[in-house]
């Protein structure tokens, strides 16, 4: 039994700004082993305090307009293994409420992280969510407490469980892969944002940034990790993840792909495709095999609620190189 | 036979947190008024005739989506529409002519079951111990107002504001309580034992898009607007497109007490304000 374990402190003194020069604010988890440059916990299979916690989509510390307090949306990657006991403390560092919620992870009510459903964490309290990683797959986790406010200011990240023994396959026994990317997928509403909480009308959402990892055009992203490299003959692993407010549609410029699991589950059949749906809480793993090199724009549109109209998208970039 | 008597017509709606009452249209039978309207649950095969009178000022229609039943009722008539019970299946019913009409609630559900089963959504299907119907709407209550005024509504334009399941928004529908003694079709509080398995039919008669998470569980997709899926998708959270209805089961493999809401969060507030709308509670015993 390995027991991986990883602490966060909430945050809701952040800030980003934006490719066009506008800041807005922003919350978030932030791992407590790290404040500016590196930092988290280094993966280590075998020991207690070994979970691997990174910052998924911003490459480096603070940088990209990172600004105060240390808050990177999304916030920190946790990767732990298929069979995995894994323990996540929340040091509630604010003045309001907050809980952890582990997005499809099927945990007890204790863990669940919904204030509907148990008791959220005080300010200046802590809690420890306990849960066992029993499948393999792509999740997040984000805050339950005014979700439709909390979640949207930014307090979400990537939960990865690898295969048993963090090999590099989608699932146990599932396909092999040589490298991986996660892509969370959100928007930013400005006005949400920058308004004093209370003062807008949440059903109304009016999102003006469409992101990649945190990131708005003008792209395509060159962020080291959304930007795909590969080599010919090499495959790679996309998670995809939906933590914004609209459906979004993903295509990777006409290279084709798979599409092998959601939700954290093998899909029964993976038929070859160029485009995938994904609605907001939604996850989909997508296998790309490069049988050539080349240059691809990938894109991810977001569209409107009513009619489902394009809104706004994001570029980033898929390079195979021959060698 | 199944026999039923519906009547299109004008109402009010207690809407949640800070409005009076709505005015909005729905369907009146012997049990009251309701927008949306009534869930209708048939038997493959067997006849069925619905009584069906327009109070409204325009012409309506009476259709059920995937049937040719598809009558249109003038202001101030009533049609005996007589059809034969569809395929096993979850339907929706109501006015698709404008999309005003299923804002304005001219909409409900419609399940057909399989002849001579009762736990099963089809002959040879999984088994379920219960089953639940869940009628997602909403409404932008702009379109209401200028509808009670007779103002016109610019229908390219829908920012709705107030959002339901089977009608009712949270915490009112907390008060849709289903026990396993005492089943309730269209129950949000559910209370269900350790281990049992649950069908519920999924039927998204409003005009938006709904992204349905379940919080504790993963559930099996078996059903897409009637189409059994041949391979079942293990799912914790699933798309349902307007006029899109899907069924899934769902096993209780542990205690507690789980939420099942919309992942695109603005359906959780009521003109703005949080906690409130399309949000059932799972209590496992």
């Amino acid at each position: 039994m390995t027991l991986k374990t990883f602490i966060l402190n909430t945050n809701m003194h952040g800030s980003q700004t934006m490719p066009d020069g506008k800041t807005i604010n922003i919350w978030g988890f932030v791992d407590a082993g790290c404040c500016s440059g590196g930092g988290g916990m280094r993966s280590d299979s075998t020991g207690i305090m070994g979970g691997s916690m990174s910052r998924g989509g911003m490459g480096g510390g603070g940088g990209g307009g990172g600004g105060m307090g240390g808050i990177v949306v999304p916030n920190p990657l946790i990767t732990v293994n298929e069979g995995d006991d894994v323990e996540i403390t929340v040091n509630n560092h604010s003045m309001m409420e907050h809980t952890l919620h582990l997005h499809g992870l099927d945990v007890d009510t204790a863990n669940d992280g919904d204030p509907m459903t148990y008791p959220a964490i005080p300010p200046m309290g802590s809690y420890t969510y306990k849960f066992k990683a029993a499948n393999a797959g792509t999740y997040f986790y984000h805050c339950h407490v005014d979700t439709v406010l909390h979640q949207q200011m930014g307090m979400y990240g990537p939960l990865v469980v690898k295969a048993a023994n963090g090999v590099n396959h989608a699932w146990t026994g599932g396909p092999a892969y040589d490298k991986e990317y996660v892509w969370v997928l959100s928007e930013y509403d400005s006005t949400w944002h920058n308004s004093m909480q209370g003062s807008v009308n949440y059903s109304y959402y009016n999102p003006d940034y469409f992101l990649i990892n945190g990131k708005a055009n003008p792209g395509p992203s060159a962020d080291s990790k959304t930007a795909i490299t590969a080599r010919k003959n090499q495959t790679v692993l996309v998670r995809l993840i939906n933590t914004g407010y609209l459906v979004a549609v993903v295509s990777l410029g006409g290279l084709p792909f798979r599409v092998i699991a959601s939700d954290g589950r093998p899909l029964p059949s993976a038929p070859t495709t160029s485009s995938q749906t994904i609605a907001p809480g939604e996850r989909y793993d997508l296998l790309i095999t490069f049988g050539s090199s080349g240059n691809w724009l990938a894109e991810v549109k977001y569209l409107n609620w009513f009619n489902q109209t394009f809104r706004g998208k994001a570029n980033t970039k898929i390079t195979a190189t021959m060698s | 036979m199944f026999q039923w008597s519906l009547e299109m017509k004008e109402g009010l709606i207690d809407l949640p947190a800070q409005d009076p009452a709505l005015y909005t249209w729905g369907y009146e039978d012997k049990n009251g008024f309701r927008s949306p309207g009534p869930p209708l649950l048939v038997t493959e095969g067997e006849p069925v005739e619905l009584t069906v009178t327009n109070d409204l000022w325009e012409s309506h229609s009476f259709s059920i989506s995937g049937t040719s039943v598809n009558s249109s009722i003038s202001s101030g008539q009533t049609q005996v529409i007589t059809f034969t019970a569809p395929p096993p299946g979850t339907y929706i019913y109501g006015d698709f002519t404008n999309p005003l009409n299923r804002a304005l609630g001219l909409c409900g559900g419609l399940i057909s079951m399989p002849s001579g089963i009762t736990n099963s959504p089809w002959a040879g299907g999984p088994t379920f111990d219960r089953q639940y119907l869940w009628l997602l709407t909403s409404l932008d209550s702009t379109w209401n107002r200028a509808i009670q005024n007779r103002l016109p509504v610019d229908t390219k334009i829908y920012r709705p504001n107030y959002f339901f399941i089977n009608g009712s928004a949270y915490p009112e529908s907390m008060m849709k309580m289903s026990m396993p003694e005492m089943p309730d079709l269209e129950g949000l509080m559910i209370h269900e034992m350790l281990n049992s398995s649950i069908l519920i039919r999924i039927a998204n008669a409003g005009l938006v898009p709904h992204s349905v998470h379940w919080h504790g569980f993963h559930v099996k997709q078996i059903a897409k607007d009637r189409n059994r899926m041949s391979g079942f998708l293990i799912k914790d959270n699933i798309l349902i497109s307007p006029q899109a209805t899907t069924d899934v089961i769902l096993t209780f493999d542990k205690v507690g007490k789980y939420m099942t809401h919309d992942h695109i969060l603005m359906s959780l507030t009521a003109n703005g304000v949080y906690p409130n709308g399309a949000l059932a509670m799972f209590e496992i015993m």
